[in-house]
C-alpha cells in the first residue's frame, strides 16, 4: 500500500520538477505578499512605535515603546496584552510565519486537481486496472501534496530569513515548524483529493477552492492577530485550520512571550499553546483523512 | 476452458441508460477476438466491465478463470488495457511511463529494465526512449500504450478502438504488432467500428448493437451467411452460359442483364477458374471478370438493418452516447 502509493507519489513528483511557470509562480506570489505588505505595513506599526523606519526596514526593532504605550492608553489587560505581543515586533516578522502558512495551503489544497486531469486523460482508469490497492491512488496523491507544501514552505522560510524576518527559536523551531506543515499538508491534501474525486472538471474545483480559500486567509490571522478582529470573524478564525497553523507556524519560529519586555525567545514557554494547535490541526486533519477516504472508497469500487 | 467467459451481462448506468442488455459469449485462449459495432454499441462497457473499472449490473464475466466482480485483483494481475482514450503520460518521458507502469505492477528491478527494453524495442521507440511523450505523434502514443498494455505479461490484452484516429500506415504497423504478439499465445480482446479491422486482423467477430450481440462467428463465415461472393462477367453471349451455369451445383444464383452477368457463389476465387474452362468448353469469350466479396458491413446491414458506414443515429441513441461518455468521464 506504501510502496504503491510512493510510486503514484513519485510520478507527480516528476511532473512538478517540469511545470518550471508553476514553480515561479508559486514561489513569486509569497514574495511579492513578503515583500509588498511585509514592508509597508511595517512603516505603519514603527509609526505607532516611534521607531526609526529605517531599522524596521531592515528587518523590525523589539521596541520597549509598546510597554509604555500600553500604560499611557490605560489600556486594559487584554489590550495591553495584544499591544505588546505584536507591537514588539516588527510586521514582518509577524507576517512572514503567516505567508508561510498560506503558501502552504495554496500548494496542497489545489492538488485535487491532479486527479481531475488524470480522470480526463484517462490516466486514472489506467491506475484503476493496475493490481494495487485503490487508496494507494489518494494517499500518494496526498502525500504529493503534502511534499509539495513542505518545499514551497521551506523555500519561502527561507526567503524571508534572507530578506530580513527573524527566527529566534533556531533548528529546533524550525523542525517542529516543518511538523505542522506536514499535519496541514496532510489534511488539506487530502480535502483537495476528496473534492477532485466527486467533481468531473477542473472549473468547479477552481471555484470551490476560491470560494473557501479566501475567507480562510483572511480569518487566519496571517494578516492581523485574531484577537484584534471583530468578534464574528474571530468565531470563523477559530473554526479555520489555517488559524492554528499560522499560530503555531508564529510560535515555532518567534518562540515566545513576543512581548516587548519578555523573556528570551523560547519554546517552552509556547509549549502549552502548540499543543492546542496540534491537537485542534490533527482533528482537522483526522477528520478530511477520513472523509476523503470514505469518498474515494465510495466513488472506486 | 475460455479465457473470457460472459454471461448474460447487463449494464444499466443511472438506473435509466441501458448499455448492455444481456450479452453472452466466449473467448477462447489464443485467439484474436473481435467486438464489431458502431459508437455506444456497449463496446467499451464491456471491455471496462471485464477490466474491472465498472461493475455490472447483471450476469457474470471470468476473466482467465476469475469473477470480475469477486477477484478484481486477480483480474488485474492477468490482463494489460489499452484505453481508447490515449492515456500515457503526456509530461513523462517514454521510459518513465513504462517504468511506473512496472512498479505498478510489481515487477522486480532486473525483469523490469529487460521487459522495458524488449517492449521498446518491439514497438519501435527505442530511440525516443527518453523523449517527453507530449511530442510523440498519436501512432507512437498508441504504440507506447500499447507497450505498457503488454509490459507485464498479461494473458489477455483488451484494446479498446486502438486504432481510431489513426493514418492507414500507423493501423498497419499497429496491426503487424498485435499479429505478432498472438503468435507469442497472447489472448487478444479488440473492440473496433472499422470493419476491414475486425475482417483482417480477428480469427473471430461478435457484432454488437444497441447492447445486444447480433452474431457471432469467424469473419468468412459471416461473410458467407450474407450469401457469399459475387462474380460479375461480360462475356460475347451470356445467355448460352448463363444457361450452363444454372446447371451447376456450386453456382447459388445466377442472372443476366443487357450482357453483363451477376454470379453468386460460395467462394469466388475458387469458382472463377471452374466458370472459365466452362466458357471455353461453350466457345464464349470472357472480355472481363470482377469479384465482389461481402464485407462485414454487409453482415452488420444483415443483422441491423443499418450500415456501419453511416453514423447517423438518432436523438435518443445520441443522448444515450453522451450519458455514457458523461459517465465515463467521471
Amino acid at each position: 500500500m506504501i510502496k504503491e502509493a510512493c510510486y503514484v507519489c513519485e510520478r507527480e513528483l516528476r511532473h512538478f520538477i517540469r511545470m518550471k511557470v508553476q514553480i515561479i509562480s508559486s514561489i513569486v506570489t509569497p514574495i511579492v505578499w513578503l515583500v509588498f505588505f511585509g514592508y509597508s505595513m511595517n512603516i505603519i506599526s514603527s509609526g505607532l512605535g516611534g521607531v526609526n523606519v529605517l531599522s524596521v526596514l531592515i528587518g523590525g526593532e523589539r521596541s520597549i515603546f509598546p510597554y509604555f504605550l500600553t500604560l499611557a492608553l490605560n489600556a486594559t489587560p487584554l489590550q495591553s496584552l495584544i499591544i505588546q505581543n505584536y507591537l514588539g515586533i516588527s510586521y514582518l516578522d509577524f507576517f512572514y510565519s503567516g505567508v508561510i502558512g498560506v503558501t502552504v495551503m495554496f500548494a496542497c489544497v489545489f492538488s485535487g486537481i491532479s486527479i481531475i486531469w488524470d480522470k480526463r486523460f484517462g490516466f486514472f482508469n489506467k491506475l484503476l486496472v493496475a493490481p494495487i490497492p485503490r487508496l494507494s491512488i489518494m494517499l500518494g496523491k496526498t502525500m504529493y501534496a503534502t511534499i509539495r507544501g513542505l518545499i514551497q514552505g521551506v523555500i519561502i522560510l527561507g526567503l524571508s530569513f534572507l530578506i530580513g524576518a527573524r527566527i529566534r527559536t533556531g533548528m529546533m523551531g524550525v523542525a517542529l515548524a516543518l511538523v505542522f506543515m506536514l499535519m496541514i499538508g496532510l489534511g488539506l491534501g487530502a480535502f483537495s483529493m476528496s473534492l477532485g474525486i466527486k467533481l468531473a472538471d477542473q472549473e468547479a474545483l477552481f471555484g470551490i477552492i476560491n470560494m473557501i480559500t479566501l475567507p480562510l486567509f483572511i480569518s487566519s490571522g496571517a494578516f492581523m492577530p485574531v484577537e484584534t478582529m471583530p468578534g464574528w470573524l474571530q468565531v470563523i478564525a477559530y473554526g479555520n485550520p489555517l488559524t492554528y497553523l499560522v499560530d503555531a507556524l508564529r510560535l515555532c519560529l518567534l518562540g515566545g512571550p513576543y512581548s516587548a519586555l519578555g523573556f528570551p525567545f523560547s519554546l517552552i514557554d509556547v509549549a502549552p499553546r502548540l499543543m492546542k494547535n496540534l491537537v485542534a490541526l490533527s482533528v482537522f486533519t483526522g477528520t478530511f483523512l477520513v472523509i476523503g477516504t470514505l469518498l474515494f472508497r465510495g466513488s472506486v469500487k | 476452458m475460455p479465457i473470457v467467459e460472459v454471461r448474460n451481462l447487463k449494464k444499466v448506468y443511472n438506473g435509466s441508460v441501458t448499455a448492455l442488455k444481456g450479452i453472452s459469449f466466449d473467448v477462447e485462449e489464443g485467439e484474436i477476438f473481435g467486438f464489431l459495432g458502431p459508437n455506444g454499441a456497449g463496446k467499451t462497457t464491456t471491455v471496462h466491465i471485464l477490466c474491472t473499472l465498472t461493475t455490472p449490473t447483471g450476469g457474470s464475466a471470468k476473466v482467465c478463470g476469475f469473477d470480475v466482480v469477486k477477484y478484481p485483483d486477480e483480474v488485474r494481475r492477468r490482463i494489460g488495457f489499452v484505453p481508447q482514450d490515449i492515456s500515457v503520460d503526456d509530461e513523462l518521458t517514454a521510459r518513465e511511463n513504462l517504468e511506473l507502469h512496472a512498479k505498478l505492477y510489481h515487477m522486480p528491478k532486473d525483469l523490469r529494465e529487460k521487459k522495458i527494453e524488449e517492449m521498446l524495442e518491439l514497438v519501435g521507440l527505442k530511440e525516443r526512449a527518453e523523449s517527453l511523450v507530449k511530442t510523440f505523434s498519436g501512432g507512437m502514443r498508441r504504440r507506447l500504450e500499447i507497450a505498457e498494455g503488454l509490459l507485464h505479461n498479461p494473458e489477455v490484452l483488451f484494446l479498446d478502438e486502438p486504432t481510431i484516429g489513426l493514418d492507414p500506415a500507423s493501423r498497419m504497423t499497429i496491426w503487424e504488432q498485435l499479429r505478432e504478439l498472438n503468435k507469442e499465445g497472447v489472448t487478444i480482446f479488440i473492440t473496433t467500428h472499422y470493419m476491414d479491422e475486425a475482417d483482417r486482423l480477428c480469427n473471430r467477430v461478435a457484432i454488437i448493437d444497441l447492447g445486444e450481440i447480433k452474431a457471432i462467428g469467424k469473419p468468412n463465415e459471416l461473410k458467407e451467411d450474407v450469401g457469399g461472393d459475387v462474380i460479375i462477367l461480360k462475356t460475347n453471349d451470356s445467355d448460352k452460359l448463363l444457361e450452363r451455369l444454372l446447371s451447376l451445383p456450386f453456382i447459388k444464383e445466377a442472372t443476366s442483364q443487357n450482357g453483363t452477368l451477376r454470379v453468386t457463389v460460395g467462394s469466388g476465387e475458387k469458382v472463377i477458374p471452374l466458370i472459365f474452362e466452362e466458357a471455353r468448353s461453350l466457345g464464349v469469350n470472357i472480355e472481363s471478370v470482377s469479384l465482389n466479396k461481402p464485407t462485414l458491413d454487409d453482415v452488420f446491414v444483415k443483422y441491423t438493418g443499418r450500415s456501419l458506414r453511416d453514423e447517423k443515429t438518432d436523438k435518443i441513441e445520441r443522448f444515450k452516447q453522451y450519458m455514457i461518455m458523461k459517465r465515463r468521464r467521471r
